[in-house]
């Protein structure tokens, strides 16, 4: 009876071990793709060479698109829309309607005669500011209806002026066009426009930045930036969004995709007084992305928006050129805080209105940033290249 | 006629105290100015105490050498016509058998320990600096920092990625 036990124990041993020996290496496999995933190489440490991993031109692994579960469609008639349509700007789409059309569509007209709201159900849900159960007020852009897209006016993008020297021991070059806002509204969120525009390149190692900043105060170094990228080919052309909290750039924070240069993609974000930061993409074939972000001392005001060419490279010996037309700022979220928060989607006019110029930094070799700043808000035209 | 003479008295007095108030306030308001119209000056920051602190990547492997301090102009967005900073040169120095991009920044602080001062630069976002630290290699670095003639001690922050910032 003993030895039987003995043998039972033994074997029960030579189980587990068996199984954590063939487990093991499964895990340790996981572990390591994601991790080779992720990895640049190290035994190299030319930036030549960490260039020619083509992980190094993704920051981020693109993110999902927010899943069917997660969006709201409501068919509207279009002649409902533009009766009901309180804002005159084309671009923005003002509108309450009923919240039951939440649920049933409110309309059986022919789909040439109606518009689609698509968006995630998050984002209506945070716009709506009705405080009526049995209506949904919302001011969004013309863009999260679709078939109601009205095109922007092209701008004519300037090449850059790649005059002067490359100073050999530098790796960044960067430009900045800074505006500020008026005091008063606190500004919490914007919404606008990305345009990947133009690229091309005989054969250059870089990776350009093309963005708008928009900074926060009251809570340390926050930052959000809505960014173009381009790298040494065409298909590593993004948009995403970078979250700064308290100076530490959040790698973690994950909401952006690879785009065909000439998209447009519709990118908004706003932070809450619960200290969440929500960023919201768009691209042109309707697909949405979103991530967020707690932060435990977020901004309650972003004061001061820059638009920012910057430019990695080592060395330049092609020729190339990358440009994002328009990156704009379309709308601003405006927050009353306590003790009753009450958030605004103000339209370009406001932008307009409340924003200024403050300064532009020297001019760099290999960058170029200009701004168009009208009633219909403010654009960047943003440029990187070289001609050798 | 004792009671007249006493009011006149403290009248008086009281003119005097005011103008006096008056007097010591101008005073103050001139003194003030000199202050503030006078260019910052400090003949010796090798009494600065320099440290840095770089986070878990590349934590150890990151050490500064060659500091030197100086007084220097500055203009970035708060200031783009020129103001006096504190510029720090100095190298960072990677032990690490990878390359980092390196984000950074420095804060000055007085004997007491109390932040006086911050970093005016703008690298990937303002306030912040970067570099590109080679494997088992060396890059150099300057950060202009807020002026004060208060500051003791300075440090600089590190933190690296495998990408470089936006």
């Amino acid at each position: 009876m003993v030895r039987i036990n003995r043998i039972f124990k033994l074997t029960a041993m030579l189980i587990v071990l068996l199984v954590l020996v063939l487990n093991l290496p499964i895990v340790s496999a996981a572990e390591n793709l994601n991790h080779q995933k992720n990895k640049i190489p190290g035994f190299d440490p030319c930036m030549a060479e960490m260039m020619k991993c083509p992980e190094f031109y993704e920051p981020f692994v693109s993110s999902p698109v927010v899943p069917e579960v997660e969006m709201t469609r409501v068919r509207f008639s279009k002649l409902w829309i533009a009766v009901n349509d309180k804002e005159p700007d084309p671009l923005t789409v003002d509108i309450t309607f009923p919240s039951i059309w939440l649920e049933s569509q409110p309309t059986q007209l022919p789909e040439e005669n109606t518009i689609m709201l698509s968006v995630p159900t998050m984002l209506l849900e945070h716009h709506n500011s009705s405080d009526n159960v049995g209506e949904v007020s919302v001011v969004l852009p013309s863009r999260y209806f679709i078939d109601l897209f009205v095109q922007i006016p092209e701008e004519a993008s300037n090449k850059v002026d790649c005059a002067q020297q490359l100073e050999a021991d530098l790796d960044l070059y960067e430009e900045r066009m800074w505006y500020g806002h008026y005091s008063g509204d606190s500004i919490t969120g914007a919404a606008g426009i990305v345009r990947p525009y133009q690229y091309t390149n005989s054969g250059q190692d870089f990776i350009a930045y093309q963005e708008i900043e928009f900074y926060g105060i009251g809570g340390g170094s926050d930052a959000v930036e809505i960014i173009s990228q381009f790298g040494s080919s065409v298909g590593s052309t993004m948009v995403w969004f970078a979250v700064w909290s308290n100076g530490d750039w959040i790698t973690s924070f994950n909401c952006g995709t690879t785009v065909d240069v000439g998209d447009e993609v519709y990118y908004e974000f706003y932070t809450n007084e619960y200290g969440t930061t929500w960023c919201y993409l768009l691209d042109a074939d309707n697909n949405w992305y979103y991530d967020s972000y707690y932060d435990n001392s977020p901004p309650v005001d972003y004061y001061s928006f820059a638009g920012s060419s910057e430019i990695y490279v080592d060395e330049v010996s092609h020729d190339f050129y990358v440009n994002t037309n328009p990156i704009s700022i379309l709308s601003l979220q405006t927050t009353t805080g306590w003790p009753e928060w009450q958030h605004d989607w103000q339209n370009a006019a406001y932008v307009y209105q409340r924003l200024y110029h403050s300064s532009t930094s020297p001019s760099v070799s290999y960058v170029d940033l200009n701004s168009i700043f009208t009633v219909n808000g403010l654009s960047f035209n943003i440029s990187a290249g070289s001609e050798v | 006629m004792k009671k007249v003479f006493s009011c006149m008295c403290l009248v008086g007095a009281i003119v005097l105290v005011l103008g006096g108030c008056q007097l010591q306030e101008k005073t103050v308001i001139a003194t003030e100015t000199l202050i503030i119209t006078t260019t910052p000056s400090r003949d010796n920051f090798s009494d600065i105490e320099v440290e840095l602190v770089a986070e878990d990547s590349p934590g150890n492997d990151l050490s500064l050498s060659n500091v030197h301090i100086h007084e220097g102009v500055f203009s970035g967005y708060h200031s783009p016509e020129g103001e006096t900073s504190l510029v720090v040169n100095g190298t960072f120095n990677n032990q690490a058998s990878r390359e980092w991009w390196v984000v950074f920044y420095a804060e000055g602080y007085n004997a007491s320990g109390g932040q006086i001062s911050w970093t005016l630069d703008a690298g990937p976002i303002l306030g912040r600096l970067q570099v590109k630290t080679p494997s088992q290699g060396s890059v150099d670095f300057t950060i202009n920092l807020k002026w004060s003639e208060d500051i003791s001690k300075i440090v600089i922050y590190a933190k690296g990625y495998d990408t470089p910032a936006p």
